[in-house]
């Protein structure tokens, strides 16, 4: 995907609309999805994606290729919604729900049936980590994003990030591991 | 990584993506609003263009260019250095051939007065050196004879002899010597006191068990020969101190500083006799032996002592009276 967003944005930067129109294509849905799970808001992520996107026709002229197309994305949106969210003083939005009522599209429902309390306890759980640790688990699970690409998206060293995936992971089968202990009503009855 | 782990990254991978609202991707096409081009686009790093080569590795080049010019110049240096060493040794080779020149022709032609000139001129020259050598023999024979003399003067001025002072200039002499040696005694009982009372202030007004105890109040072991004392050696530190080194008697070892005329310490050669209080009663032991009195193992000062050669000690009384 790298190479051929390397030369839409080179494009780009000579002024093609085409291949700016092009690399919307490639990369709006992740850009949404990713301010989407940030801002817990389908109408600000929206605002931010557009924002984004603004922004990022901006930089085009800075943009010097040291990293990936998609690293470069999702750091200028990862600014956005710091941005965002101090100029209007938003709260870290948690959103245990949202994930209850948006299953995978793509699973079955036998899967969704054996994975559905599996899977909520997960994303609760990722929605109530620390800041630091949550932005590093959307951009390097959910985002697909390299450990080095989300990096560079953070703005942090390679290493931070493997330490704050480690970490992450430990908490999260920390918090599982004390619910199951402490008998929860299923994600599933939550959804009916 | 354990199983728990591998299902909540199988699970987090799995997670459902959110999707954009329909027209959204319509409206940010609209948006686009993209810079004007410029006539010198920078390309991006993939590309390997030299400009941005060069912004990339400028960081390296730069002390790289720098190292490379000081090797050059060192380099040249070096080369310099090198010619005019060869230029240096070739010079004397120069002067050599040079000089040898002029007599060259000299002698390959015979000139018969040239050559008695340079024979007359050699002559005059071993003559002078002759005369040279001459007068410096006769100097050196001179300083050899100054020399003797002075070391003559030096012994007659290291010992005097006898026939220079009268007896009675002599006898003085000797009084001179022996009462400045008698006063250092009585110095170094002062000193000693002192260290004793000293040490007592810290170790609850007890006197020291030994005088090792209490080099630390002492400042020098010098102190612990008396002047006249011409049989021992005196110790320079207090490592190598051995009771050898000292001429005094300590005759109150772990004793309470309650008796102030009580003796401390004795000089056996002059007599003087240094008091619990500190101060030092001159010759007392010499002089007015039965004015020392011992009692329990220890020695006092039993008279109220106002000898005419009791040292006055400027901030010490005399010794108290026991029985007022």
């Amino acid at each position: 995907m790298d190479p051929d967003a390397n030369q839409l944005v080179e494009r780009a930067r000579g002024g093609d609309r085409a291949a700016a129109a092009e690399l919307i294509g490639l990369f709006y849905e992740r850009v949404y999805a990713f301010l989407r799970r940030l801002a817990a808001n389908d109408a600000d992520a929206a605002d931010l994606t557009q924002r984004t996107f603004g922004r990022v026709w901006q930089a085009l002229p800075g943009f010097a290729g040291r990293s990936s197309v998609a690293s470069w994305l999702h750091s200028i949106a990862y600014h956005v919604y710091v941005d965002w969210r101090r100029a209007d003083r938003h709260t870290e939005p948690r959103s245990h729900e949202w994930w209850a009522a948006r299953p995978a599209p793509e699973a079955t429902p036998d899967e969704i049936v054996a994975h559905a309390d599996l899977a909520s306890a997960v994303y609760g759980s990722v929605d109530e980590l620390e800041p630091d640790l949550r932005h590093t688990v959307q951009l390097h699970y959910y985002q697909d994003l390299t450990l080095q690409e989300t990096a560079d998206a953070m703005g942090v060293a390679t290493s931070t990030v493997k330490y704050r995936v480690r970490q992450a992971l430990a908490e999260l089968q920390r918090k599982l591991t004390s619910q199951r202990t402490s008998p929860m009503p299923p994600a599933t009855s939550r959804m009916l | 990584m354990s199983t728990m782990e591998q299902e909540i990254e199988n699970v987090l991978r799995s997670a459902p993506k959110p999707t954009p609202p329909t027209g959204l991707k319509g409206q940010l096409i609209a948006q686009v609003r993209l810079p004007a081009p410029r006539a010198a686009v920078p390309p991006l790093a993939g590309s390997l263009a030299p400009a941005n080569w060069l912004r990339r590795w400028w960081p390296v080049l730069v002390p790289a260019a720098a190292s490379l010019a000081c090797a050059v110049g060192l380099t040249m240096q070096q080369v310099e250095i090198h010619s005019l060493q060869q230029a240096i040794q070739a010079l004397p080779r120069d002067a050599g051939g040079r000089a040898t020149v002029p007599s060259a022709p000299a002698a390959g032609t015979n000139d018969a007065p040239a050559g008695a000139d340079a024979a007359d001129r050699t002559q005059q020259e071993v003559g002078r050196l002759k005369e040279l050598a001459s007068q410096l023999a006769a100097e050196v024979a001179q300083l050899e004879q100054m020399r003797g003399e002075n070391a003559k003067l030096r012994t007659q001025v290291a010992a005097p002899p006898a026939g220079l002072l009268t007896p009675e200039e002599t006898e003085e002499l000797a009084k001179a010597k022996e009462r400045a040696e008698s006063i250092g005694c009585i110095n170094n009982l002062k000193q000693l006191g002192l260290s004793v009372r000293v040490w007592a202030l810290d170790n609850g007004d007890m006197s020291p068990p030994n005088i090792l105890e209490m080099t630390n109040e002492m400042s020098t072991p010098k102190i612990l020969l008396c002047p006249a004392d011409h049989g021992r050696q005196r110790a320079d530190t207090f490592a190598s101190y051995t009771p050898a080194n000292c001429s005094y008697e300590y005759l109150a070892p772990s004793t309470p500083e309650t008796e102030p005329n009580r003796v401390l310490f004795r000089c056996p050669i002059h007599g003087h006799v240094c008091l619990s209080d500190g101060s030092v009663q001159a010759e007392v032991a010499k002089k007015h032996p039965d004015w020392l009195v011992q009692r329990d193992g220890m020695l006092y000062l039993h008279e109220r002592v106002q000898p005419p050669e009791a040292v006055p000690v400027p901030g010490n009384p005399p010794p108290a009276d026991p029985n007022p």
